[in-house]
């Protein structure tokens, strides 16, 4: 998909500057359960449902300054709550319960394999948002399953988030010129690739039990 | 864990705790809270509790709650709820007592009305009178030889020291994804929506380091906590454990080998209608016994009672003089230190 170069606020979610950015939609299934690290995590859930979330909206686009990822998906969490309450007041203390959540990951070469989020010599950057008061935004590094740890600082993440019924809309932004370059290289004529993950807080998933993309999706950023 | 790892262990803490002796004052509870879960996000968090049994526990029916494993296989496990854990109320004190509303208002817990807590169920018991009968079970996390909270960790955050076989988590490395939560069969492990991890017992171990023994078992007021080394031939935890076999461990058939053990509790005998004494039965049914500390359980408190026989008829027992526990420091397994006599490092942050 194409990054096009465009103006309005495109860090606002519900702006109506990302009706001129294209649309794409990827798919996602469960991620495998012979992949979780555990042999609790493989025995407990080989018989419940997850992964729940099937379709991911996606737009991209950049100003010249930064580079804007939208994400928008229905949320059967949001679905079994009440609609008229606050999307941002959840209670998330509950030891039960666990927030809404996506994923963005990009490889930082080649040879970082999507299966298994990087491995030693090829991480992946992730970009993860999370619902909750306050909602979490982090700029992780993986090598390898189990490996997440937080990227070193200066890529400048952020998200901003709404909601519109039953569906989450978040934009991911990042500086386009990064002061250290951190992986991915994202400036106008630069291209990368992208997974997704997304996380169904009411079905009580987290880690490895999640809806992923089981592909790389192209970007290209305009020049 | 993998068999490779267990042989690393050097040595294994353990506790015994004489439920004979238990007078379920909660003094070891509160001891714990005080030390390790005053902050924000540990409300409810109570790494020592005393439940009256028979009784549905903390969580609220903990033991139907699932974990552990059968015949090697994990057993999915159940994620308690914040009401069924319960307690963390907050009180406004000062309305209380300076509101000005003099005894019509009432102490009740300013954020919402409390449906189990702690020790919902305190001195409930079971059985009719005049056989009612009941008992206390102060509970931590057993430190299993086989943690089934270390396996159930994608991220390895969580492991058992191999110089004493204490479980601790890497709160760096947690993420608060709370698969240890739900593995644990005896459901001790809590989780911290602050700070967004799990936490649960660790045994005291900067007091271990130190050479003191953990809070619960030295403030114990009954003399009734055990501590030390499993392989210490000449402590008594080994002595009660694996020579006298009269201190069990907890639901053995959750596959976990738990650390923590129990001296059953004998009971009176039962009244008959009458009011004779009915030697034929325990107060306290011995099936449930064994439901708790499994099939070895009469054969322990046939010991004890033998013991006890003995005694009475003029002779002397070294296990019974060890449950007693005549010298306080007997109970320590050598952790004897007063902490008060520690010199203690000054704060990094002066104490601010």
């Amino acid at each position: 998909m194409e990054a096009k170069r465009l103006t309005g606020a495109l860090s606002d979610p519900g702006a109506s500057a990302w009706a001129q950015a294209a649309v794409e939609h990827v798919a996602l299934s469960s991620a495998p359960l012979a992949d979780q690290p555990s042999r609790y995590a493989r025995s407990s859930w080989a018989d419940r449902r997850y992964g729940l979330v099937r379709d991911l909206r996606i737009q991209a686009a950049h100003d010249g300054e930064s580079f804007y990822l939208r994400l928008e998906w229905s949320s059967p969490t949001r679905e079994a709550r009440d609609a008229q309450e606050n999307p941002f007041s959840h209670p998330l203390e509950g030891p039960d319960a666990f927030p809404d959540s996506v994923a963005v990951m990009f490889p930082s070469n080649g040879d970082a394999q999507l299966e298994t989020k990087g491995c030693e010599g090829a991480p992946v950057e992730i970009w993860r948002w999370a619902e909750g008061m306050p909602e979490v935004v982090e700029d992780l590094l993986a090598t390898g399953l189990g490996t997440l740890r937080p990227a070193d600082g200066g890529s400048g993440l952020w998200a901003r988030s709404g909601a519109k019924g039953s569906r989450w809309q978040v934009v991911f932004g990042r500086p386009l010129a990064c002061e250290q370059d951190t992986p991915p290289r994202l400036a106008p004529g630069a291209s990368t690739l992208m997974a997704f993950a997304v996380w169904t807080g009411a079905n009580q998933e987290r880690a490895g039990i999640k809806s992923y993309s089981q592909r790389w999706l192209d970007l290209a950023l305009e020049r | 864990m993998s068999t490779q790892e267990q042989a690393k262990l050097e040595h294994q803490l353990a506790m015994v705790f004489d439920l004979n002796k238990c007078i379920g004052c909660q003094t070891c509870s509160v001891a714990c809270k005080v030390l390790w879960t005053r902050e924000e996000g540990m409300e409810h968090q109570w790494w020592a509790t005393v439940n009256t049994q028979p009784g549905r526990g903390t969580p609220k029916d903990w033991e139907q709650m699932g974990g552990g494993e059968r015949g090697g296989v994990p057993v999915p496990g159940h994620l308690p709820s914040r009401e069924e854990f319960g307690g963390g109320w907050e009180y406004d004190l000062d309305r209380l007592f300076y509101g000005g509303k003099g005894s019509a208002e009432t102490l009740r817990p300013a954020n919402g009305s409390p449906q189990w807590g702690p020790n919902w169920d305190e001195d409930q018991g079971a059985g009719e009178y005049p056989n009612a009968y009941y008992f206390y079970l102060p509970r931590i996390c057993n430190h299993c030889t086989n943690p089934v909270c270390v396996e159930a960790c994608p991220r390895g955050a969580m492991y058992k020291r191999p110089e004493d076989g204490i479980v601790v988590r890497d709160e760096d490395r947690c993420r608060g994804y709370r698969f240890c939560m739900e593995a644990c069969p005896y459901k001790k492990i809590y989780y911290n929506h602050v700070r967004n991890v799990g936490q649960q017992c660790i045994f005291c171990l900067p007091r271990i380091e130190q050479g003191v023994a953990p809070a619960c078992a030295r403030q114990c007021p009954s003399r009734l906590v055990f501590v030390g080394y499993l392989d210490d031939e000449s402590g008594p935890i080994h002595r009660l454990v694996n020579e006298w076999k009269v201190a069990l461990p907890l639901h053995p058939e959750y596959g976990t080998a738990p650390n923590v053990f129990y001296v059953p509790p004998l009971s009176p005998h039962r009244l008959a209608p009458d009011g004779s004494i009915d030697t034929s039965a325990p107060r306290i049914p011995v099936e449930y016994l064994e439901r708790l500390f499994g099939s070895r359980v009469g054969a322990a408190l046939d010991k004890l009672k033998a013991e006890i026989e003995g005694v009475r008829g003029g002779g002397s027992s070294e296990m019974l003089d060890t449950l007693i526990a005549y010298q306080w420091h007997s109970l320590f397994g050598g952790f004897t230190t007063d902490p008060a006599e520690l010199v203690r490092a000054e704060p990094a942050n002066g104490g601010e």
